[in-house]
């Protein structure tokens, strides 16, 4: 097996961004194009940003620091630069080859579907 | 150290006795046609006084794949040698032996079980050394002495060498012997033969900090406790016996060797001029942080690290291979690390392997560097867990840990009283740094908390829900689930967490989580296990190790049915060749069919349950499962989970 990443030492940028991602609502004027948010669901589970960033968008910490993307933080034009050039070297850069325009769109939407959670102090458990 | 073991006077023949009778009738049987064998035990020489031929028993057929006992010698007057080897291994004070059992340890075996009464050391029985080793591994790293692991000297070792590699990486010791045949005319057939080698620890020195192959008792008696020795001495490590089988056969002489005196020597601390210079930086440094990866290598060890941080009020990043300082401690900087070190204008790295990314810094000068690590004064050349070569401005070649009383005074000593203010104001600060951070961890864990997979954060806060006011040890490694219990767990005493597998070796995950298990089962405290599924399956036999020694411990199987990491790494290399993703879970993903886990423990005797996908079942079934862990049995939950 191959030796895994390290844990607290990830990428600077996808760290600022899980921090940011905690705290900050969904963008509201994201500045979208229309995507139909079925397919991409599809698209999201095809490309398997999944498994870094969590089958719900929700974000991944510890290993592949994993950015929050369900509610999207980004705008749109930021969030199609991110995934088309990464900064670091952890998130592989997707290409229009590999996810076309309308593609990165319709995964926008179904990340948009993605609700914010009730306030922590409504959770019991994580108030322990 | 205990005195050796003294069989009572009159005892009853036992088992030795039984099996030589049994075995001169399967002399008489297999006489026939056993030419070869006839002429190689005529051939050999006496043994000592003139006794029954030397060497052991060779094998019925040499054309056999399958060996069976053949005709056994009748057994030599007096203690065999493996007795005295117990006497040795019970001076060691080796509360337990895990074993897949081997016949060229056969002798040793037998006398643990027969003679040695089957206490200190109790055998432990696994369905794979690497099992039987991982077991050592985590015991350890509770107890914080090894425990003494039997095996074949080729094929036992073999399958070990992974787990050893794990516990070399991880600077813990582990004590293993291993059989082997040296001298030709005891080998017997093919099967012999393939189970003998001339250097038998060759395979596994270059991770392992001492072998030996003792030729006589008294050797025998001089190796085993030097092994020990430097097993325990830091850097800690696996050492490796070899034991010819012969001389677990041979009759103790008269008179018997001495069992020599274990001293177990002080580490290696640092010199008190540099920990001087170190003290001194550190108290002049603006902010100043200890990065520390098995610095805590006892509860001593972390309570010295409090000590230390409070007295500078500096900040602590913990890399989490063992508990080095307390989770919710408010100079606890770890979930902010990244932004903590580059602020940083002193770094100080204690018992760091990987040291090179903390003198890295872009746009800006790096910090100075100091640097505390017994790895500095030994290591190897050939696997390279060392990490690449580090600057430092301070170094030691000494044990953290060790060090770290002279540091404390030091510090304490040199903080001049016009410093206090700042210090406290700076602690003050990073406490509300450290609140913040935790309560975003807390938002970051609120998504997805009702999503099937169950997401691990929910995994985690449920099981925290129902221990907490329980004495527990988490003895698993969160690293693939998103840290969540080194990020909201409240963890302040040293078994409470005991890191990971040292070399990223996947398969250490559950072997060690038993064999920690096993440590903490005397001191009344609940082990749990958050167990990765592909771990689980490179030898899921331990789990019928845990039913059949009734080791209790919490498995929780986090279930996201594929090599995880692996399908990152493919789907990184896909992405990054602009191929299609649809190849990427081939090879990693293990579906079609799903394994049912819960099943698979039942199989073994171990209680089982799930699998559970719908998160509001989780808490029920944790509570289920750990009503059969509390009445001393080992039990697991299968749970459909989120990737990480």
């Amino acid at each position: 097996m191959k030796p895994v990443l390290s844990a607290v030492f990830a990428g600077a940028l996808a760290c600022s961004l899980l921090a940011v991602a905690v705290t900050v609502r969904a963008a509201s004027n994201d500045m979208a194009p229309p995507g139909d948010a079925k397919g991409g669901k599809e698209v999201y589970r095809l490309m398997g940003c999944g498994s870094c960033h969590g089958l719900e968008g929700q974000g991944v910490t510890g290993l592949a620091n994993a950015a929050r993307l369900g509610p999207p933080i980004l705008p749109y034009p930021a969030f199609y630069a991110y995934v088309r050039r990464p900064p670091g070297i952890f998130m592989p850069p997707y290409s229009p080859a590999l996810m076309t325009d309308q593609e990165m769109a319709d995964m926008y939407a179904f990340l948009k579907t993605k609700p914010m959670p009730p306030p922590v102090s409504q959770i019991p458990l994580l108030r322990e | 150290m205990k005195p050796p073991f003294e069989r009572s006077p009159g005892a009853p023949v036992g088992r030795r006795g039984f099996l030589k009778g049994a075995a001169v009738g399967a002399g008489a049987m297999l006489g026939a046609g056993q030419t070869g064998v006839a002429e190689a035990q005529a051939q050999a020489p006496a043994g000592p006084g003139g006794a029954a031929p030397r060497g052991v028993a060779p094998m019925v057929s040499q054309a056999s794949e399958i060996a069976r006992p053949g005709p056994v010698e009748p057994a030599p007057a007096g203690k065999p040698g493996s007795d005295f080897m117990i006497d040795v291994f019970k001076a060691l004070d080796f509360e337990y032996c895990t074993t897949n059992p081997g016949s060229s340890v056969r002798g040793i075996h037998d006398s643990i079980v027969s003679y040695g009464g089957n206490r200190a050391p109790e055998l432990i029985t696994c369905c794979h050394e690497e099992s039987a080793i991982a077991m050592g591994h985590g015991y350890a790293k509770i107890e914080g002495k090894p425990l003494l692991s039997i095996a074949h000297g080729t094929v036992g070792l073999q399958h070990a060498a992974m787990a050893l590699y794990n516990a070399w990486c991880d600077r813990v010791p582990v004590v293993m012997a291993v059989g082997n045949a040296f001298d030709a005319l005891d080998r017997g057939t093919a099967q012999g033969w393939s189970h003998s080698v001339q250097d038998a620890a060759a395979i596994t020195r270059e991770f392992t900090k001492w072998d030996d192959m003792p030729m006589s008792l008294t050797h025998f008696a001089e190796s085993a406790t030097r092994a020990y020795r430097l097993s325990m001495t830091p850097p800690m490590a696996p050492v490796v016996l070899v034991v010819d089988v012969p001389l677990q056969e041979r009759p103790v002489p008269t008179p018997a060797p001495r069992v020599p005196k274990l001293t177990q020597p002080a580490p290696p601390a640092g010199d008190p001029a540099t920990v001087e210079a170190v003290a001194r930086m550190l108290v002049e440094a603006e902010n100043p942080v200890i990065v520390a990866e098995r610095a805590a290598r006892t509860p001593a060890g972390l309570g010295l690290m409090v000590q230390l941080a409070e007295a500078l009020q500096c900040a602590v990043v913990d890399r989490w291979c063992r508990l080095n300082f307390p989770t919710q401690h408010p100079l606890n900087q770890t979930e902010r690390a990244f932004a903590a070190i580059a602020g940083a204008d002193v770094v100080m790295a204690l018992e760091v392997s990987e040291r090179y990314a903390l003198t890295q810094r872009r746009g800006a000068p790096p910090p100075k560097m100091i640097s505390i690590t017994s790895s500095d004064a030994y290591l190897k050349s050939n696997y390279q867990d060392f990490g690449r070569y580090a600057e430092a401005d301070l170094a030691m070649a000494a044990d953290a840990e060790a060090t770290l009383p002279a540091l404390i005074e030091a510090v304490r000593r040199l903080i001049p009283a016009n410093r206090r203010d700042a210090l406290a104001a700076r602690g003050k600060r990073l406490g509300e740094q450290h609140a913040k951070a935790v309560a975003d961890a807390r938002v970051a864990a609120s998504f997805a908390w009702d999503a099937s997979p169950i997401s691990t954060a929910r995994l985690y806060a449920e099981l925290y829900h129902q221990i907490r006011g329980e004495d527990w040890s988490l003895v698993s490694d969160p690293l693939f689930q998103s840290n969540w219990p080194l990020r909201l767990w409240t963890m302040d005493k040293h078994y409470q967490f005991i890191g990971g597998p040292g070399a990223y070796g996947v398969g250490y995950g559950a072997p060690a989580a038993v064999g920690a298990a096993l440590a903490n089962k005397k001191h009344g405290r609940l082990s749990v296990n958050i167990q990765g599924d592909g771990d689980l399956m490179y030898a899921p036999g331990i789990l019928w190790t845990a039913a059949h020694h009734k080791i209790p411990l919490l498995t929780i199987v986090h279930n996201n049915r594929a090599y995880h990491n692996e399908v990152i790494w493919m789907q990184k290399t896909a992405a990054s060749r602009s191929r299609g993703m649809e190849h990427s879970l081939i090879g990693s993903e293990i579906t079609n069919p799903n394994i049912d886990y819960s099943t698979l423990a039942r199989s073994m005797g171990v209680w089982g349950m799930g699998p559970i996908g719908d998160p509001k079942e989780l808490g029920p079934a944790i509570a289920k499962a750990l009503a059969v862990v509390k009445r001393g049995e080992p039990a697991v939950i299968d749970v459909i989970s989120q990737p990480r």
